[in-house]
């Protein structure tokens, strides 16, 4: 990938040859040591990166103070795992239905779906949190914040999960959906069996990774003073004055949990590519 | 068979696909359907199968009136198979999944009724080998066969093949052709469109020559094939018999 980038870019063919353990090359296996000589090329460039930036602060990382409030991150980021997991549940629901629903032969339902999405996937989320929370949780009279944070997310990540099911089902030939109605299958029992289990395996990919962005896009909700993994290290940063050392914990924090789920994407993106 | 259709009519955007169409015939067991392309011979046969509805028009099958609303449809096409041009196998599943599924589901048979009845078919036809692969692993004759014997499971009154043969490379043309004339020798009936003219001479019983939508001729494959007085169709013929 690198190797036909350089190429694209007139950089003259010859380096591939005098430095083999710096490029790939089509069909050749390259062996475990040539990898990690690389990754430790890259993580020394960044390493680089980073020192200068702070030399040229001059700014000293004390984490004492921070340590303190240590407790308070952990609780934060937990209160964002638990906010991910039940709005994971109720988008998927939301997903599920407005993706179905974009089919149906009732027409306001279709304009309902549509418009949902649209709004819902055209505005800043950070303007669909203050308007949930001062308008529709005001005047629905729900004060329980976790649970307007839930209600937020859900419906912000089931208008992506409902475009990723619509898309998932609108990937199935309509001959199939002939051949089953020809056979005497009903409409449920065409989703059942025909419909679903090939959209499931379609769609897991691209719904792990909206998976990803819920967890990140949660961070918005600090702003209606959820005492979520942001809202604490902005807390612990109100109260140490110490903001890198309140906020690299956090970047650190996210990555603990987009990272492993970033891999389980690819994993699966490959085994259903193989399997399609 | 006993097939009396009257005046069926089915436009499509102000184009008669049907055209008053009407017929009646008894003791038929392979009925051809031949003709040019949009002559409406494969509309009259997805009339025959409940998937699409006439403007107008009167089918009765052995004698059962064919009725347009949705819960009799659906009771018609589980009484009918259907086989189409794309073969149309489910692709998530194994060749014999795809035979088993709507015998389970649609007909209510134990999943080991319906094994055996898939097994029978499949070394009947000598397709054993192939009763764990997915349908892309399989080549289009294989495919075909398998979709035929998907639909030959079902026991249906009538079986409809939509030109099985039309999409198909023409070295696998033979051995799905010889499935069908292996099923017509089991005595099902059947009702197929088809461009296959050396086909229709040999295997139908009674052929219909269609064109816009109306018969234009219909009788024995002799008297179609054969000396046809009808220039139309004998232009047509010869045409297709050319190469």
């Amino acid at each position: 990938m690198i190797a036909r980038v350089l190429e694209k870019s007139g950089s003259p063919v010859n380096t591939r040859e005098t430095m083999p353990y710096l490029f790939l090359s089509d069909g050749k296996e390259v062996p475990g040591q040539v990898w990690g000589f690389n990754i430790g090329l890259v993580v020394l460039g960044i390493a680089w990166g980073v020192w200068a930036c702070f030399s040229a602060l001059g700014y000293d990382l004390v984490w004492e103070n921070v340590w303190h409030y240590r407790s308070n991150m952990i609780q934060g980021f937990f209160t964002t795992i638990a906010i991910t997991l039940v709005s994971l549940v109720l988008s998927l629901v939301i997903g599920l239905f407005f993706g179905l629903a974009q089919r149906s032969r009732v027409i306001m339902l279709r304009i309902l779906c549509r418009v949902y999405i649209e709004v819902v996937r055209g505005t800043p989320l950070l303007v669909q949190v203050l308007i949930f929370f001062y308008v529709v949780a005001h005047a629905a009279g729900i004060d329980n914040r976790f649970f307007v944070g839930v209600c937020i997310m859900s419906v912000f990540s089931g208008a992506y999960m409902a475009e990723i099911v619509r898309s998932g089902i609108e990937s199935i030939a309509p001959s199939q959906l002939e051949t089953a109605r020809s056979l005497g299958f009903t409409q449920v029992q065409t989703y059942r069996y025909i419909v679903f289990p090939q959209v499931i395996s379609r769609i897991l990919p691209p719904l792990t990774g909206q998976v990803a962005s819920l967890i990140k896009d949660s961070s918005l909700l600090s702003i209606i003073s959820i005492r979520e993994f942001t809202m604490a290290a902005r807390e612990v940063n109100a109260t140490t004055f110490s903001t890198l050392e309140s906020y690299i914990p956090l970047a650190i924090g996210y990555l603990l949990i987009t990272l492993p789920i970033s891999f389980i994407t690819s994993r699966m993106e490959k085994r259903y590519k193989h399997a399609a | 068979m006993q097939l009396k259709i009257e005046n069926l009519t089915r436009n499509f955007n102000g184009q008669k696909a049907l055209d008053n169409l009407s017929i009646s015939l008894t003791n038929v067991t392979s009925l051809v359907l031949i003709g040019p392309s949009g002559s409406g011979k494969t509309t009259l046969l997805r009339v025959l199968a409940g998937l699409e509805t006439p403007d107008a028009g009167t089918i009765r099958i052995n004698q059962r009136p064919l009725l347009f609303d949705e819960a009799s449809l659906h009771s018609h096409r589980k009484r009918i198979g259907v086989v189409f041009q794309g073969y149309n196998l489910f692709p998530h599943l194994s060749a014999e999944e795809n035979i088993v599924l709507p015998l389970t589901k649609v007909h209510g048979l134990t999943r080991e009724e319906a094994m055996a009845r898939a097994h029978t078919l499949l070394s009947r036809f000598a397709l054993t080998g192939h009763k764990d692969k997915k349908p892309a692993q399989l080549s289009g004759g294989q495919q075909q066969r398998i979709a035929l014997c998907r639909t030959a499971a079902l026991k249906p009154e009538v079986m409809l093949l939509d030109e099985p043969t039309s999409a198909l490379d023409p070295e696998f043309t033979t051995e799905v052709l010889d499935l069908v004339h292996g099923l017509q020798k089991e005595g099902i009936e059947l009702i197929m469109v088809t461009h296959e003219m050396g086909f229709a001479a040999s295997a139908a019983d009674h052929v219909i020559f269609m064109d816009q939508g109306r018969i234009l001729a219909n009788g024995r494959p002799e008297e179609i094939f054969k000396n046809n007085p009808n220039t139309r169709i004998n232009a047509f013929i010869s045409k297709v018999l050319k190469y």
